[in-house]
């Protein structure tokens, strides 16, 4: 109570630090509250509505990962109408097959071409009509921001941006 | 490379959520904490050890976690703040029988909990038998009893009960 009785007590106590740390402490419950808000809604990847996305148009659309993890799962799923030749061609750019390692393609493609700059995938199509679905999958192998480029041999091209946590 | 690196990761995110969660977060071992430690060990391994499982990157790994520490406290000892935001300071909870409701409610402490560690460590029955209730830096309370701690007369009930 008294300046005299407390002083009895050899101790180092400091309340202004103290009210100091507990402020700190207040905001920093408050930033892994939303720190948990954010992985919950997707922005760290690894599922939630923000961590896929996605992009093209109708001649070929590409549902990717928007966030991702180094060495987590790749995954890319394509859509495209089916081809009237009765071959599908599809390539990928050389750069972003830097960045993943792909291990399976389903359906598995009849052949891999190696291009300038890009690898040539080509499938065997049933020309019914209805759209084609593809998938590649595999893991990251580096992260950052990786620019992604896919897109159908005399056909349309998909780019889009991928982030990579560590 | 990425051993060191994995490991200070992982020294720095645990000290920085520890000291957020403040100073009471696991100071009392209750069983569920117990089990809380071992789960958040388990989940910390993967992140720090990463891909691979050799010999080499334990050592690293174990390496980087002592020298941080031992870096840390050698710094402690020349840097009186960085101590403090640290390790925290003590606190005085209750001072001659009366508690400081402001400190116990920021610091997340109950009368139960300060009489419970005056019972358990000093024998006492009753609030206004201490002195001080001092929380101390590691989350422990420590209790000095009043001079005349036992021969304490048994009409101030009210101060006691809320």
């Amino acid at each position: 109570m008294s300046a005299a009785k407390a002083q009895s007590l050899q101790i180092s106590q400091d309340m202004a630090f103290q009210r100091l740390s507990w402020r700190v402490q207040r905001l920093g419950w408050i930033i892994m509250g939303l720190l948990l808000v954010a992985a919950l809604v997707g922005v760290f990847g690894s599922g939630g509505p923000l961590s896929h996305s996605t992009a093209g148009t109708s001649g070929l659309s590409v549902h990717y990962q928007r966030f991702a993890r180094l060495l987590g799962s790749a995954e890319y799923q394509l859509t495209v109408p089916a081809p009237q030749a009765g071959l599908l061609r599809l390539w990928i750019d050389r750069e972003t097959l830097r960045h993943i390692e792909l291990s399976t393609v389903t359906p598995a493609p009849q052949s891999v071409q190696v291009a300038q700059g890009k690898v040539v995938y080509s499938f065997a199509a049933v020309a019914d009509g209805g759209p084609l679905l593809l998938t590649f999958q595999g893991r990251f192998s580096h992260m950052g921001k990786l620019r992604t480029r896919m897109g159908l041999v005399e056909g349309p091209t998909v780019e889009f941006a991928q982030w990579v946590y560590p | 490379m990425e051993s060191v690196i994995r490991a200070a990761a992982i020294y720095l995110f645990l000290l920085l959520l520890f000291r957020l969660s403040g100073k009471r977060s696991l100071a009392q071992i209750t069983t569920f904490d117990f089990v809380l430690l071992l789960i958040i060990s388990e989940a910390t391994q993967q992140g720090m050890l990463g891909n691979d499982q050799s010999l080499l990157n334990a050592f690293f790994v174990v390496l980087t976690l002592v020298g941080l520490d031992l870096g840390l406290s050698l710094l402690k000892s020349h840097l009186r703040p960085l101590e403090k935001w640290l390790d925290d300071a003590p606190l005085i909870l209750v001072e001659n029988g009366r508690p400081l409701a402001e400190r116990l409610r920021k610091s997340r402490v109950d009368e139960e909990d300060v009489l419970a560690a005056a019972r358990q460590t000093r024998g006492l029955e009753r609030m206004e038998q201490i002195k001080y209730a001092v929380l101390e830096r590691e989350g422990h309370i420590s209790i000095i009893p009043q001079d005349s701690a036992g021969r304490h007369p048994s009409s101030q009930e009210d101060v006691v009960l809320r």
